[in-house]
């Protein structure tokens, strides 16, 4: 990864809650490039919304952490210029309408383009004199994201940005993100549990168990590291005797993870494959000592 | 500025109807009121110095000071109908202003805005001890203006040009300035019961009106208990009756100079102007101030933690 080129950097970033009882991060190291987008994956509880609080400036931490060069506990105002965010649990405020809405950012956001902003709704289903109170909660995300989407930032932060919305809108929402959004200058960080729609956009993964990160690698190294096998139950003792960090059995069928396996060794058994995302999440999370 | 003025915009917007269209509706049912009053009854309602008095406003038998002084009594009785409703929504809005956000969660789209919270806090106060108060004297000031317009209007109608006599620049002029003063100074004399409520809203898990009184309460509870049974007590810290005392010596509401004497009247309105001066002055006002600086400073402080 090029030096130059790293817009977030942690080192030690750590974050205990109820005096130290419950360990959400604990001195995580994280070094993430501009022109990615990361998945930042793990399994509820597990430090991932306060990695990106922490990020956000939104949560009080220790360690170091730079975001684009600044320390998000104190200059969250001046991260927030470069810096968008749409949270889990973030909703728009329901008094006010669209037309409200998009005033509203403008004057409060130096880098927002209030034409695009009115294109990207153009071509959505949601009316300007629309209360966002009456939307849909698809609509609005829908929205939501057009705010973001016109404001000129150097990072994007989506927490579970689809959570809640039906499989239609889950594909235009991360359809729109790549094909109006996302440039080679942008970062875009995701959190999410549906895992199968975004594996095939991102270039990084991240995942994170009880506040330590388990995998930290781009997707092209993690497709070059972790294979699966899969083999019939008469080979079951020669695919262990390779070991494998994590195996599955579905119908009769043996499937086997294995990092840095030797294709020489796995040949006789049968065709290595590399796994989906969320295969190798499951592999990970139930045997994390080998990530 | 900009951010301010947005702030302070996306504040009238979510308040609209206690801030904007509350005291709109006040001016306009005040004005239906007289309106009927004039068809139905021919004269109308003025209270003068504390008792009810029923005039013939319209009689030619009653001379112009008397029209004047009935005027002015009419004037200072439709600031209550506005400042009465005022203190009730400053109170709701900033026992509110920082609770509603958390509790609908859209805290967090405003804070994925460069808005710093100490503006945003900043914004709310400057709601409740100016803009607010400034609208509602503006719509104060309009519905004085078509009251005695009416008036004027209805003296025509039967044959006497009442204009002249009933638009006393002067006394207009002086009357909305006094009041423009007191509502102001109104805001800063209740600073610190503002910021303690604004405080209580940017942290209180529910109710954050009963939460503050709950609070004050049990302070005064503690402190009673407590010059029960020791020698050294602080039988002059009771917060309830603190606030309450505040409240009564508060610039609102105003009195008004009803002398039919011009030279009584204006050295009244300059007895009255420079008593609201001297709660600039005064030591108490200062030190609510102080109290209420570090009060808002925690309200910036909780919001900058409160995620949702």
């Amino acid at each position: 990864m090029n030096e130059s080129s790293i817009i977030i950097e942690a080192r030690g970033l750590t974050r205990h809650y109820q005096r130290g009882q419950v360990r959400a991060l604990n001195g995580i190291d994280l070094s993430i490039a501009k022109g990615r987008i990361v998945g930042l994956i793990g399994p509820n509880g597990s430090g991932k919304t306060t990695a990106l609080k922490a990020m956000l400036g939104l949560t009080p931490y220790a360690g170091e952490l730079k975001v684009l060069g600044l320390d998000p506990s104190r200059d969250r105002d001046r991260l927030m210029e470069r810096v968008c965010f749409i949270a889990d649990v973030a909703v728009l405020p329901r008094w006010a309408n669209v037309t409200q809405m998009i005033d509203l950012t403008e004057g409060m956001h130096p880098r927002f383009n209030r034409g695009l902003c009115l294109q990207y709704l153009e071509a959505s289903s949601v009316r300007l004199d629309a209360k966002v109170g009456a939307l849909s909660r698809g609509m609005v995300v829908q929205l939501h994201l057009a705010l973001v989407m016109a404001i000129d930032a150097d990072i994007l932060v989506l927490d579970e940005p689809t959570l809640g919305l039906d499989l239609l809108f889950r594909k235009k929402f991360y359809q729109n993100l790549l094909n109006d959004y996302f440039n080679e200058e942008r970062t875009i960080i995701i959190t999410t549990h549906q895992v199968e729609e975004i594996e095939h956009i991102l270039t990084d993964l991240i995942f994170i168990k009880q506040g330590e990160l388990i995998l930290n690698e781009s997707i092209d190294d993690v497709m070059s590291h972790y294979c699966e096998l899969t083999v019939a139950s008469s080979q079951v003792d020669q695919a262990r005797a390779l070991g494998p960090i994590a195996e599955r059995m579905i119908l009769n069928q043996y499937t086997f993870l294995y990092k840095d396996a030797s294709a020489e060794h796995l040949a006789p058994l049968g065709e290595p494959h590399p796994p989906s995302i969320s295969d190798l999440f499951v592999g990970l999370m139930t045997n994390s000592k080998q990530g | 500025m900009s951010a301010l003025k947005t702030t302070i915009r996306r504040e009238l917007i979510e308040n609209r109807i206690s801030a904007i269209w509350l005291p709109i509706g006040i001016g306009i049912a005040i004005i239906l009121l007289m309106i009927g009053a004039l068809i139905w009854h021919g004269n109308f309602v003025s209270g003068t110095s504390g008792e009810l008095q029923i005039i013939s406003g319209l009689d030619p038998e009653v001379g112009s000071p008397e029209k004047q002084q009935v005027a002015t009594a009419l004037m200072a009785a439709l600031s209550l109908p506005f400042f009465i409703p005022l203190s009730f929504v400053v109170v709701f809005y900033l026992a509110h202003a920082l609770f509603d956000e958390r509790k609908d969660r859209s805290i967090l789209f405003w804070k994925s805005l460069p808005i710093s919270d100490r503006l945003t806090v900043g914004s709310k106060i400057l709601m409740a001890i100016a803009v607010i108060p400034f609208i509602y004297w503006c719509a104060l000031l309009a519905t004085q203006f078509l009251t005695i317009l009416i008036l004027a209007l209805a003296g025509v109608a039967l044959g006497q040009d009442l204009i002249p006599v009933l638009f006393q620049p002067a006394v207009m002029a002086s009357h909305a300035f006094s009041a423009l003063l007191a509502v102001l100074l109104h805001g800063l004399w209740l600073l610190p019961l503002y910021a303690w409520l604004l405080f209580c809203s940017s942290w209180a898990p529910r109710s954050p009106l009963m939460v503050a009184i709950a609070v004050m309460a049990l302070l005064s509870l503690m402190v009673n208990l407590w010059n029960t049974f020791q020698s050294m007590n602080f039988a002059g810290f009771q917060p309830l009756s603190w606030v309450i005392q505040r409240a009564n010596e508060s610039p609102l509401p105003l009195s008004f100079q009803l002398s039919l004497d011009p030279g009584e009247r204006i050295a009244g309105e300059v007895a009255q102007l420079s008593e609201l001066l001297g709660y600039l002055v005064s030591p108490s006002m200062w030190i609510g101030i102080l109290i209420a600086l570090p009060l808002l400073l925690g309200a910036v402080y909780m919001r900058t933690r409160a995620t949702a």
